[in-house]
């Protein structure tokens, strides 16, 4: 049943995982400052930040708790146990079976959960604004995220990501069908509010008043918060591979040789940059919302996912 | 059963709110009784007696209109007692009343049983196979779920939100239960088993980390003597096991995994998800719309309890009594213990459960699915179709792989933390408890979100003592408007109030004219009995 | 024939777009991105019937699609942005019910919609979301129209009701005869510049176009 070539694959993925997140990160932060008329930092930029906060030596407040310290490492390891069940380069994981769509969203809420608990654990006015704005993003998020769960499950008939991918990569272009795009759009409005990006969160900004996931972490220091950072860039690849291999998932490997996965990695990194391009001329194009503002964004979201529900109803005249 | 729980809620009669909440509790509960006996009665009707045997019998042969009602009474006599919307009201007034332990056994065990009444009545009595019944629950159940944890977010009183949140888990439930009663209704008794399975562990599963929790805000009274959340802090370093028992309840309710709350989300989830096999348009609109609905319901109730831990447990502590809490004691942390390891098993073996609950629902849906949903290589839970599957063990154990390496790393280096300063507070020294984030702060956004329905009062009050400019004491008071209390409960009781001033008359205090009410009575029935012939 | 139109891919995407530009106004706060929306909706509506005009080869209706795109999608939105510029209103719409329970209504009135049209049962399966879209426009722009304060939104209420009404009678019979279809273009640009003007004489008499105010004018 589990045999040493998924074994490969698992340890393969994790690495991607790993590897490809600050990539990710330093070529939207590139994008972005293409459109803007900037030069930017280099896309190598974010491993470097890594690797420096790596060899620092951390501060720690002294009100913390066992919490603060293990916080880090529970989200990085929920994320990385989330990773497992998304497909990027192969669509059949051979871990599928741990857990499907509905898992790797508890997951992230797990992730989430304990970065929030942390932010409230030394005692800070900002971490607790941090933690409850999360908190509050998460509970506009989470609705809207499980109906267009359901509206892409209607179409393929499973929340199993391998399923989902493999039977719409079987489909071809008769996927794209008004469903799919409705609940694409509704996803992608969430998965700006997900990898906190700008109507939602600004992930530049430096003013605590206004920071959201900046300000949950803004008591770690040093190896912690290269674990948090690290952990912040996984969760926004995974993110924007949720988005590419559940909508688009042409071009993945459905069998294991090296060909076959060489390419679908080519594909997976040309998809995340388009879609990192599209989040990057959102950025570009908006302003930030006021807090109170996002209900109507994520009401959005809700809507095109129910239509999105509604319109394959019908459509297929059930 | 009421009596004997009034009994337990005013166990603390002395005080003058706990005769309240006592009073409040045995009148909503009567009036549930009276529901219920309604339904009993037109059930007896049916068959001639009061067996369950005999309301068995008389199910299919009822006419369509008083099987309607005996459903509609029961859902409101056992809604009463679960606590359902818009018949709660008496939860968040008994249970902080309640000695700790009371609500412990009160929300694990009474509340369920009408659960189990509901299943009795429903699905053994009339068969359920009117497909409104299933929406209805349904829709009672969404309210239950997201009212209940509205509330329970904005409430500072601990052991008044774990009761608002027993309504939102009892919200759960019947969502469970409304879907499976929507798939028998459709003539699907598999989809129906599991829908069926996954109200019953979530059931099950409420039980045991609502005791947990209800034992712990009970052992932080103990220790603190205050309820209020907005006075605690710091508990984590005063009380470091009970801490530790006390966030696996916290994580088992807010359905995150590994912990047990999450395998029932998940089947609640798979069980609506399932509509999509069911042929009926409306079936598949409805279901995922209140999917979303327990998305947000979940969403919310990670958000109060981890307000509920946070403040409570983390940082520094906001009051005196705080400063000076303790462990509990060790039969406390035994009892909390045994709970907290059943969450935990319950969370990462459901496939040893779910053949057990399958046994019940088995009974009353006519349909085994336990083994062919639980029997996968490790503890994997499949679903009938589209190879859905998730196996929580595995999940475990990837986390603590994962986990596990970075801790490696740390311990190999063997180098201890880094150093340690204040908290960073823009330069200020802000070390204080006072400049902590309060709970009410914390939940704030929330409270904005939904002005509407919490309608919340809100009052400045500023001292000054030299000139305008100078403050010397600042009072802010926020309060949480009732509705359901202002808007339902006040006017109806004001309206029957007012009737029965009407006919107060009647009420001469002479025994005489009560004697003589009772002689007509009799006369009445006599001639009622003679005009009947029979 | 009809099938192949309203059943292709193509066809419903355009129409599912045209319920999302609808929600993009139920959505909005600001006037300016409400006009963009219809103007995007009028758009795609010109592409619904482009497409209908392309695969039936009816001169007609290749006029009319010519005619939405240059009087609904261009003409009319920029009628409403001169008005908005000129009478220096806010920016900002006033609302009697907040975004997102509108969104959640007109949710709710597409579901409706689909249900009523499926009562009908009179068409085939595959042209059921044209209608069930049409239908929707036209309640959804009823809603705009009753929860809206600003005389411009009413006006866009409307014009999303005739958009709607466009839809339907292109699914159903391809549309109406071109001089009907000519009527209706000049009466709904009538129609605008009247209440345009109209808007101009509330804002001049009121200083306000919120319609609120007119609440004085009961005897």
């Amino acid at each position: 049943m589990f045999t040493l070539s998924s074994l490969g694959i698992v340890i393969f993925q994790v690495i991607i995982i790993v590897a490809l997140a600050p990539l990710l990160s330093g070529m939207i932060k590139k994008i972005k400052a293409f459109f803007q008329i900037r030069k930017g930092p280099s896309i190598f930029q974010p491993y470097y930040d890594i690797a420096k906060l790596m060899r620092k030596d951390s501060v720690v407040s002294e009100n913390v708790s066992w919490i603060f310290h293990a916080a880090p490492l529970i989200s990085f390891a929920a994320i990385l146990t989330a990773g497992l069940l998304i497909p990027i380069y192969i669509s059949d994981m051979p871990l599928g079976f741990a857990g499907d769509l509905i898992a790797v969203v508890y997951l992230l809420a797990l992730a989430r959960f304990f970065t929030a608990l942390a932010s409230l654990d030394a005692g800070s006015s900002f971490g607790g604004m941090g933690g409850s704005r999360e908190m509050f993003v998460a509970s506009m998020v989470e609705p809207a995220l499980m109906l267009s769960i359901f509206a892409i499950a209607l179409n393929v008939g499973s929340t199993n990501l391998s399923f989902i991918s493999q039977a719409v990569s079987s489909m071809g272009l008769a996927a794209v069908s008004p469903y799919h795009i409705l609940a694409f759009v509704a996803l992608f409005i969430i998965a700006i509010a997900e990898t906190g990006r700008i109507p939602v969160d600004n992930p530049a900004t430096h003013l605590e008043l206004t920071m959201i996931h900046e300000a949950m972490i803004l008591e770690y220091s040093g190896k912690q918060l290269a674990i948090v950072e690290l952990t912040a860039m996984m969760k926004q690849l995974l993110v924007f591979s949720l988005l590419a291999n559940i909508f688009f998932p042409w071009g993945i490997a459905s069998e294991i040789n090296a060909a076959g996965i060489a390419l679908a990695l080519v594909v997976f990194i040309i998809k995340i940059v388009i879609l990192g391009a599209g989040m990057a001329l959102v950025e570009t194009s908006t302003a930030k919302w006021r807090l109170f503002r996002l209900p109507d964004l994520l009401s959005v979201s809700l809507m095109l996912s129910f239509l999105a529900i509604v319109s394959f109803i019908i459509v297929r005249g059930v | 059963m009421s009596v004997i729980s009034y009994f337990l809620v005013v166990y603390e009669h002395e005080k003058p709110e706990t005769r309240k909440a006592g009073f409040i509790y045995i009148v909503m509960t009567h009036i549930g009784t009276g529901f219920i006996l309604l339904s009993f009665l037109i059930l007896a009707g049916g068959s001639g007696g009061f067996g369950f045997e005999g309301f068995r019998a008389s199910g299919p042969t009822m006419l369509p209109l008083f099987k309607d009602l005996a459903f509609l009474f029961a859902l409101i006599g056992f809604g009463a007692k679960a606590g359902i919307v818009p018949l709660h009201i008496w939860l968040p007034y008994a249970h902080p009343a309640a000695p700790s332990n009371v609500s412990a056994l009160m929300s694990g065990v009474m509340i369920k049983t009408a659960i189990y009444m509901f299943i009795r009545v429903f699905f053994d009595f009339l068969g359920a196979g009117v497909l409104w019944w299933g929406f209805l629950v349904l829709a009672a159940g969404a309210l239950s779920a997201i009212l209940g944890i509205l509330y329970a977010l904005v409430e500072p009183d601990i052991k008044r939100m774990l009761a608002f949140s027993s309504i939102e888990n009892i919200g759960i439930i019947l969502l469970g239960l409304g879907a499976s009663m929507i798939f028998y209704a459709n003539g699907s008794p598999a989809l129906s088993a599991i829908a069926a399975i996954a109200a019953l562990y979530h059931l099950f599963n409420h039980s045991v980390f609502k005791g947990l929790l209800f034992m712990g805000a009970g052992s932080i009274i103990f220790s603190t003597h205050t309820q209020n959340l907005e006075k605690l802090g710091g508990l984590i370093k005063k009380m470091p096991l009970m801490a530790i028992l006390f966030l696996i309840g916290v994580l088992s309710i807010s359905a995150l995994p590994p912990f047990s709350g999450f395998v029932s989300e998940w089947l609640t989830f798979q069980s609506l998800l399932l509509s999509f096999s069911s042929g009926d348009s409306l079936v598949r609109i409805v279901l995922p719309a209140s999917a979303a609905v327990l998305a947000l319901t979940g969403a919310l109730a990670a958000f109060c309890f981890l307000k509920a831990f946070g403040i409570g447990f983390l940082a520094l502590s906001r009051s005196e009594h705080a400063e000076h809490a303790k462990d509990a004691n060790r039969p406390m942390l035994l009892g909390m213990g045994i709970f907290a390891v059943l969450s935990i098993l319950l969370g990462i073996l459901p496939v040893y459960v779910i053949p057990f609950l399958d046994r019940i629902t088995g009974t009353f849906t006519g349909t085994s699915i336990g083994q062919s949903i639980s029997s996968g290589f490790p503890g994997t839970i499949t679903m009938p179709a589209g190879q859905i599957s998730m196996s929580a063990p595995s999940l475990f154990v990837f986390m603590l792989v994962f986990l596990s390496i970075p801790l490696m790393v740390q311990l190999m280096k063997g180098k201890k933390h880094g150093a340690v300063y204040e908290t960073w507070g823009c330069g200020q020294p802000v070390s204080t408890a006072r400049n902590e984030y309060t709970g009410t702060a914390f939940s704030k956004p929330v409270q904005i979100w939904f002005k509407n329905l919490y309608r919340p009062a809100r009052e400045l009050r500023a001292a000054y003592s030299v000139s305008p400019l100078i403050k010397q004491s600042f009072k802010f008071e926020s309060r949480i408007g009732q509705v359901f209390e202002n808007y339902l409960y006040i006017p109806v009781t004001g309206y029957i109030l007012s009737k029965s001033r009407m006919i107060k008359f009647i009420q001469t205090g002479s025994i005489h004219a009560y004697l003589a009410y009772i002689f007509g009575t009799l006369v009445i029935l006599f001639m009622f009995v003679i005009m009947g012939g029979k | 024939m009809e099938e192949i139109v309203f059943g292709s891919n193509i066809m419903q995407l355009l129409i599912a777009l045209i319920l999302v530009s609808t929600f993009m106004i139920l959505g909005s706060t600001r006037l300016y991105s409400c006009v963009r929306a219809f103007g995007i909706q009028s758009f795609l509506l010109a592409c619904v019937a482009g497409i209908v005009a392309f695969s039936t080869g009816k001169i007609d209706i290749y006029i009319v699609a010519f005619l939405t795109l240059a009087i609904k999608a261009a003409l009319i939105p920029y009628i409403f942005i001169y008005i908005i510029r000129e009478i220096k209103v806010k920016r900002e719409i006033d609302l009697y019910v907040n975004i997102s329970p509108s969104l959640i209504i007109g949710g709710i009135l597409v579901v409706i919609s689909y249900y009523l049209i499926r009562s009908i049962n009179l068409i085939t399966e595959l042209s059921s979301f044209a209608l069930s879209a049409s239908m929707s426009l036209v309640s959804i722009g009823l809603f705009i129209m009753i929860s809206r304060k600003k005389a411009i939104m009413q006006m866009l209420g409307i014009l999303i009701m005739e958009n709607g009404l466009f839809l339907g009678a292109i699914s159903l019979t391809y549309g109406m005869p071109l001089l009907v279809e000519l009527g209706i273009f000049f009466d709904v640009l009538i129609g605008v510049l009247i209440m345009g003007i109209l808007i101009f004489r509330i804002n001049k008499t009121f200083e306000t176009i919120d319609t609120d105010m007119l609440k004085t004018l009961i005897g």
